[in-house]
């Protein structure tokens, strides 16, 4: 170092081209540019490489700092105070704080959840500031140097640090030279049929791929490691039993698969995949001549994290209209235990910017979940025209929950399929949605409950008796979600009500009414896929005996509805118009008829009864749209009449399980009762 | 003066005079010759002399048919010592010119080991009389190794007879071939336990001349029953040995004459379950006392369901008995087959392709082949005059009788032998006669080859390269696709040799392959008697599983060959129990498997799978494009067709085809095929829906209309959520004026479907026929409402939202409730359906 005053005792000619002072100067200028490669350098295995080696030599150069700061600043204390003095006690500060907040960093990665965006903020600050004090502090001995004519020693001292620097700086790159990650296949196979044209490879499916290409089944698997300890295990444990995951292992969704592809071509259920197994349509499995349309990681995944993830883009139009971009991949990203898991963990958290990418404001919009919940078969797919099929989104956005611009009283599809549950995610805390903030210690649920509790059982997928008990409670409407409370409905999700008259004479045509209003549903109800979803009104009207004295919407024999039944569904038909019962959609151009009640809309079904003489009668039509069932009230007898209606419903229809299930199907799926109204009539 | 002015007498004329007479001496000399030479050449062609043979003027030959001794389209090639066969023997030893020695043998095929491939048993004739048992010739069987490679079956028990004929069929039905052979004095049951045989005593054998048996299921009741042939009650006395008889007035040695010896009767087995066999012949009447049989044919020849038998008689008339329901009536004279020449070997199929089945017979020498044409398709032309089935000889106007008149022909088998869709035929030949050089010896004689010209006649292929002609003393003949390759080959046993296989070289047409079989329900598992007929078109091609040729047995295997077309329309099928299945389009160049109350299966083809799997979706996409884009519903058809030919078991392709049938006025076919639909998937609702449907709306009578709703209840049993089912029961209920279960159909539509027009209507038109004028009036005001707009807001959008309808409704009531514009009164708007249902009442 230099001198400031002629009366100051010089020290001994500084080290220039000391080892120390050369290894020291060359592995620091390596951390400082290894620092900013991480931060300025694209996401490549080198740069990872880059981190591990930054953080192993960062704390390798601890001791070696420490000792030279140590010696340097006795050598040199007594110094009048000059600009090197001043920049080397800058220096010798930022060098503090970058090596105390590079230490924070690598303990938060090593042993947290995640890292603090501020401690590696503090990290890159310092090394920026260390680099230019230290440059600063250099430049200036070396001045000092050449001025006693020592200048050779520093040059060569420099130049030394310069090859040890490059060294160092070249070992990330050695490194992905060794290990880069797993190889990947991004290429459709030989044979694969492109019906469409080369450039819509998975039509008639909207989905497409960012580069037209296919993309290799692991790339978008993996959600296991996802939820690894100390990572999103809780929403693992959601999404585990979710209708996400099972999207393609659905069984009725595998024998409609399997249909399709004997009946109108495998290539055709590509249809299918951009939903329900996007993991299998982007790798090509799709395909003529393949036995099983969905590979196994699409079998087991479904809708896995990375597919809902790695979307780049959705639009409205339905029919999975969204753009897949194949996310980078860490270092041993799909390992789930034992070292590499640890070096994962470490760099997901220590280098979070590729893994951040995979969260996206977008993804809060209806118009996100638009891109598969809502549906339409066009030309491409019938061969006849276009036909709307199940639809969510258009649904919601021409009901009174969306209010557009005002958060406060729009309900959006996320508030209640993925309201907020108490977190220690490391994805807990959110300050991009109104009423959230970054540390609210929540996340959102993926559970998506909805209405299927019928397959979590079928598959007996993990935690599928919670799963199931908490979709029953959400068909009933008893799940609170405090954060809308305010906003959304109280009560049960659809309600029923007995319009009756409190007494009737007996003999004496007796009315009822039964009035069904949609509460909280954002959506129709029940919603599609309404050619196999069911909901009905079972009315009984019992005496006081508890004899049944009329019944209408009775599951009679082999578990079918009985016919006259009042029933939310739709009977899609094909060209010719017969049932589309296997939801061979395929053939499907039209309904015979759909019923459903829209949000905040009312349906009603009138029953009533004449008993001149205790005998049943035929029942009538009134000429308002519903029928009259007459059935025997206890003529000229007083007492009463218990009269209940309920509203029930029940995932798949059973013609169409019967067929999933190769014939007659012994069970039927579970039938849950959605509302209940009960009356009692006073005969007179 | 005077004397000197006149000429003098005798004077020679001079100048002009004499110019004159030189002139006319010379016209004289020319005429002189002329009619000289006109004398000689009158003369001479009077006297040109007549030779036998040579042409002469006025004699035409109408009936003659060119022999065509040139190079042959058919084109055989004899494979029998590289398949192995060339050590069997027909006979051992040195004839003693006694009948029983001259006879045999015979060859049958069948695939004993169900291996896919049909295996052969040579039945030997063993040897003279005098011969003992082990100096007799093998009967063996020889297994297919494939490859066109044969080796003697060790699992078979080792047969030295004096053997005649063999016939297998699974008596038992146990899934396995069994065999009976007939020999001299000796009748056997060889009975097949999964591949490993052991002599049955379950047939007694009484002493006799027995010669062909032959299969078939008299009674249907499952269990094949066999026939045998007694021909002569043959006693051997020294005496005999130097006489000399007369046979059809050829002087032949006395032992060697059919006629010299009493006819032997026949037997018929009845079988019963496979565990025990009664003879019932007598008792049947067709024991056939006075015939001196030698085949028997089991075969339907009038298509009642029944099987009847053909029984060919040498030197005694031969029998035609007709099945009624398991009695039989000698029906010969009755349809004009009532056979009086020494009748050998029997061939049935329809040559002519006029949907019935003809009748070859081969004969002794100077008689000619017959080829009985049936006229059973003709019967409406003849209903007047002679109903029934009914024969007539057109061996000599079809190309057949003048080639074989001086032949003595014996196995015979109609088989289309280039897969043109025409049979053509081959028979056997070979002589009785001894030959004066080498009286041990039979005359050879060369076999025949006819190939049918378009069904207009036989065309006798003498090309001297073919090994048929190289003559031989042959007897058995059958033809089977032993090498799997899709032509018919054929085997021949020489009397004077042994076997010979003959394997088709010639350029195929293409063909369809059929193998069928029983089920377990059903039993008759190798479907003897089944009757398959594919159409091209219009066009039957009729086969029978059953043969008789002589003492031989063909293939079960059927092979129908169709020329140029990639696949035959639809194929019915007649199964031994009487009852008919339909089974659709068929791909050619391919082996199907068929079961009843199955859909086929495809068990290889020529096409590879993928390659297949390729055509299949490439004719079905085409027969939707032009089903549903351009409507163009026939020609949808036959892509449908196409695509199925590839796989019959597709249902899409099957409904679309019933579909597209139907769109262009084939409600027949599309019935049809919505019928085997139903019988692929008894679970199919749009069946069963559809087929309602278009019964009832094609319904003429209240039984059309009873059929229809049968279908109907079908379809609503299937699924009784759904209310297209519901829909049309009531509306048939109501065509059919039970107005109560009507309306409790329409109601229950209502209740589900409030929107549904045509129930509405329904339910007016029943509450008016009631005199429920408001009843009118509300299900009226239900029905505008039901084409007003539905209970949400007008932008949302709901599931099955189109921009317009698309779908037909399928409903019998829907163009008149489309006919109503809202306002019309009530008897304006029930007049048309009131017409309606008074005509169908």
């Amino acid at each position: 170092m230099s001198h400031m005053g002629s009366e100051t005792r010089l020290p001994r000619r500084p080290d220039w081209d000391g080892r120390r002072t050369v290894l020291l100067l060359g592995a620091l200028a390596a951390l400082a540019l290894s620092g900013l490669a991480i931060r300025f350098l694209p996401f490549h295995p080198a740069n990872q490489w880059n981190v591990i080696l930054h953080t192993v030599g960062g704390l390798a150069l601890l001791g070696l700092v420490g000792g030279y700061s140590f010696r340097h600043w006795r050598e040199y204390r007594r110094q009048a105070v000059s600009d090197v003095l001043v920049l080397g006690y800058a220096m010798a500060a930022l060098l503090a704080l970058c090596l105390a907040s590079g230490l924070v960093v690598s303990g938060q990665a090593l042993v947290g959840t995640r890292t603090s965006a501020a401690w590696r903020d503090l990290h890159l600050v310092t090394t920026v500031g260390l680099l230019i004090a230290g440059g600063a502090h250099l430049a200036l001995a070396y001045r000092r140097q050449r001025k006693l004519g020592h200048s050779s020693a520093a040059l060569r001292g420099m130049a030394w640090a310069g090859g040890v620097c490059l060294l160092l700086i070249t070992l990330p790159v050695l490194a992905s030279g060794i290990y880069s990650g797993r190889k990947l296949n991004n290429r459709l196979p030989p044979d694969y049929r492109f019906v469409y044209g080369k450039d819509r490879p998975f039509a008639p499916s909207l989905a497409r791929t960012a580069t037209g290409r296919a993309i290799d089944p692991q790339s978008l698997a993996g959600s296991m490691t996802c939820g690894t300890p100390g990572c999103h295990e809780q929403i693992l444990a959601e999404w585990l039993p979710s209708a996400h995951r099972y999207a393609a292992m659905d069984t009725v969704f595998q024998a409609i698969q399997k249909v399709m592809a004997e009946q109108n071509g495998p290539e055709s259920t590509r249809y299918c995949g951009g939903c329900h197994d996007p993991i299998s349509l982007f790798s090509g499995t799709k395909n003529i001549f393949v036995e099983n349309l969905t590979g196994l990681a699409g079998y087991q995944e479904g809708v896995s994290c990375l597919v809902c993830h790695a979307i780049r883009e959705t639009d409205i139009r339905g029919n999975a209209n969204y753009t897949m971009s194949q996310p980078r991949e860490y270092l041993w990203q799909w390992q789930a235990q034992g070292p590499g898991r640890l070096l994962r963990d470490f760099l997901i958290r220590a280098y979070p910017s590729e893994h951040n990418r995979l969260s996206k404001r977008m993804f809060k919009t209806p118009e996100y979940c638009a891109a598969c919940h809502k549906q339409f078969i066009d030309q491409e797919v019938n061969r006849v025209g276009w036909v709307q099929l199940q639809n969510q989104y258009d649904n919601w956005a021409a009901s009174h929950w969306n209010v557009k611009g005002d958060a406060r009283r729009t309900v959006e599809c996320r508030e209640c399929h993925m309201p907020l549950v108490d977190s220690r995610d490391p994805a807990a805390g959110d300050s991009a949605d109104y009423n959230r903030r970054p540390n609210d210690g929540k996340h959102r649920s993926h559970r998506f409950l909805a209405a299927n509790n019928f397959m979590p059982e079928v598959l007996e997928l993990p935690g599928w008796q919670q799963h199931t008990k908490l979709t029953e409670k959400w068909l009933r409407g008893e799940i609170r979600i405090p954060e809308i409370e305010e906003k959304w409905a109280d009560g049960k999700v659809v309600d029923i009500a007995i319009q009756a008259p409190e007494r009737v004479r007996a003999g004496e045509t007796v009315r009822l009414r039964v009035a069904l209003t949609s509460n909280k549903v954002g959506h129709d109800f029940p919603t599609g896929p309404l050619d196999m979803i069911q909901s009905w009104v079972h009315l009984l009207a019992q005496d006081e005996a508890d004899r049944v004295v009329y019944e209408s919407g009775r599951i009679g024999e082999g578990n079918f509805i009985e016919p006259g039944t009042f029933l939310f569904k739709a009977e899609p038909v094909d060209q010719h118009g017969n049932l589309i019962d296997r939801h061979n959609l395929w053939e499907m151009v039209g309904v015979r008829y759909r019923r459903s009640l829209f949000p905040g809309y009312s349906d009603f079904v009138d029953y009533s009864w004449v008993c001149p003489s205790g005998s049943p009668e035929p029942a009538r039509w009134r000429g308002d749209g519903h029928t009259d069932h007459a059935f025997p009230a206890p003529a000229a007898r007083r007492g009463r009449l218990k009269v209940s209606a309920r509203l029930m419903y029940r995932k798949i229809d059973q013609f169409l399980l019967n067929y999933v299930e190769g014939g007659r199907s012994r069970r039927t799926a579970p039938v849950v009762e959605i509302a209940r109204d009960e009356r009692t009539i006073e005969v007179y | 003066m005077a004397v000197a002015t006149q000429a003098p007498v005798g004077t020679p004329f001079r100048g002009r005079r004499r110019r004159r007479a030189r002139a006319a001496l010379f016209g004289l000399l020319v005429l002189a010759c002329l009619s000289a030479a006109t004398w000689i050449l009158l003369r001479s062609s009077d006297e040109e002399e007549y030779e036998p043979g040579a042409e002469v003027e006025g004699i035409t030959r109408m009936l003659d048919r060119t022999v065509e001794t040139g190079p042959s389209e058919i084109i055989f090639r004899d494979v029998t010592a590289e398949a192995g066969l060339a050590g069997a023997r027909a006979f051992a030893g040195s004839r003693t010119s006694q009948l029983p020695e001259d006879m045999g043998g015979g060859a049958a095929w069948a695939d004993f080991d169900n291996d896919g491939d049909d295996d052969l048993l040579f039945v030997s004739a063993g040897g003279p009389l005098n011969a003992r048992e082990d100096e007799l010739a093998e009967t063996v069987l020889f297994e297919n190794l494939g490859q066109g490679r044969f080796r003697s079956y060790g699992g078979f028990p080792t047969l030295r007879i004096r053997g005649m004929g063999g016939a297998w069929a699974d008596f038992d039905n146990d899934g396995w071939l069994d065999v009976a052979i007939s020999g001299y004095n000796l009748l056997l049951l060889v009975h097949n336990r999964s591949g490993r045989f052991e002599l049955s005593r379950l047939l007694a054998s009484p002493p006799g001349f027995w010669t062909g048996v032959s299969w078939g299921d008299f009674n249907r009741d499952g269990w094949p029953d066999l026939y045998v042939c007694g021909y002569v009650r043959y006693r051997y006395e020294e005496t005999d040995r130097s006489r000399v008889s007369r046979q059809f007035g050829v002087a032949v040695p006395y032992t060697l004459n059919p006629a010299s010896y009493e006819a032997e009767r026949n037997l018929l087995f009845r079988n019963l379950g496979g565990r025990r066999f009664v003879e019932c012949a007598r008792e049947l009447g067709v024991d056939d006392p006075t015939g001196r049989s030698l085949s028997a044919l089991w075969h339907d020849f009038d298509q009642n369901g029944w099987q009847d038998i053909y029984v060919a008689n040498d030197i005694s008339e031969s029998r035609l008995l007709l099945n009624f329901g398991g009695r039989f009536e000698n029906a010969g004279p009755k349809a004009w087959v009532n056979e009086y020449r020494g009748s050998m070997g029997l061939a049935a199929g329809d040559f002519d392709r006029d949907g019935d089945d003809d009748l070859f017979i081969s004969h002794w020498t100077a008689q000619q082949f017959a080829l009985y044409e049936s006229l059973l398709s003709q019967r409406a032309l003849l209903q007047g005059d002679a109903p029934g089935l009914h024969f007539t000889d057109v061996a000599e106007i079809r190309g057949i009788g003048q080639p074989t008149l001086r032949s003595i022909g014996w196995g015979a088998e109609f088989a289309d032998l280039d897969g043109d869709g025409w049979l053509d035929l081959v028979v056997a030949a070979g002589s009785t006669f001894e030959t004066e050089s080498e009286p041990r010896r039979l005359v050879p004689l060369p076999s025949f080859v006819f190939r049918n010209a378009g069904g207009e006649s036989f065309r006798h292929l003498a090309d001297p390269a073919l090994p048929f002609a190289s003559p031989h003393a042959s007897r058995g003949l059958a033809v089977s696709d032993y090498d799997g390759d899709g032509d018919l080959d054929v085997a021949i046993v020489d009397l004077d040799g042994g076997l010979r296989l003959l394997r088709n070289e010639t350029r195929q047409g293409r063909a369809i392959h059929l193998r069928l079989r029983g089920s377990q329900e059903r039993l008759w598992s190798g479907a003897d008697g089944a009757v398959v007929t594919a159409w091209l078109g219009q066009t039957p091609l009729r086969r029978t599983i059953s043969s008789a040729s002589y003492l031989s047995q063909s293939t079960r295997e059927v092979h129908i060959g169709i020329g140029d077309a990639e696949y035959v329309d639809r194929l019915t099928v007649r199964w031994p129990d009487g009852s008919t299945e339909e089974f659709g389009p068929l791909g050619a160049q391919a082996w199907w498997r068929l079961e009843p109350g199955g859909m086929p299966r495809l068990v290889k083809a020529e096409l590879e799978g993928r390659e297949r799997q390729l055509r299949f979706w490439e004719a079905h996409h085409e027969g939707m494009n032009l089903l549903k884009q351009s409507a163009a519903a026939a020609a949808a058809a036959r892509k449908f067709r196409q695509a199925l030919a590839f796989d019959p078991q597709h249902e899409d392709a099957r409904y679309y085809l019933a579909s597209a049938l139907a769109a262009s006025g084939d409600t027949a076919g599309a019935l049809g095929e919505l019928a085997i639909l139903a019988r692929q998937n008894p679970m199919s609702q749009r069946a069963f829906g559809r087929r309602a449907f278009l019964r009832a709306a094609e319904a003429r009578s209240r039984s059309s209309l009873m059929e229809a709703l049968r279908d109907a209840e079908r379809a609503h049993a299937i699924n009784p959520e759904e209310t297209g089912a519901l829909l049309l029961l009531g509306e048939i209920e109501l065509l059919l004026g039970r107005n109560q279960q009507a309306r409790r159909h329409l109601e229950r539509v209502v209740q589900a479907n409030a929107r549904s027009e045509p129930a509405h209507f329904g339910l007016a038109w029943l509450a008016w026929r009631r005199g429920d004028h408001r009843g009118v009036e509300s299900h009226l005001r239900a029905l505008r409402a039901a084409r007003g707009p539905e209970g949400k807001p007008k932008k949302a959008t709901a599931e099955g939202d189109t921009a317009r309808r698309l779908h037909e409704v399928g409903s019998l009531l829907q163009a008149e409730a489309d006919g109503w514009d809202g306002a019309a009164g009530p008897e304006a708007i029930f007049a048309g359906l009131r017409r309606r249902a008074e005509r169908l009442r």
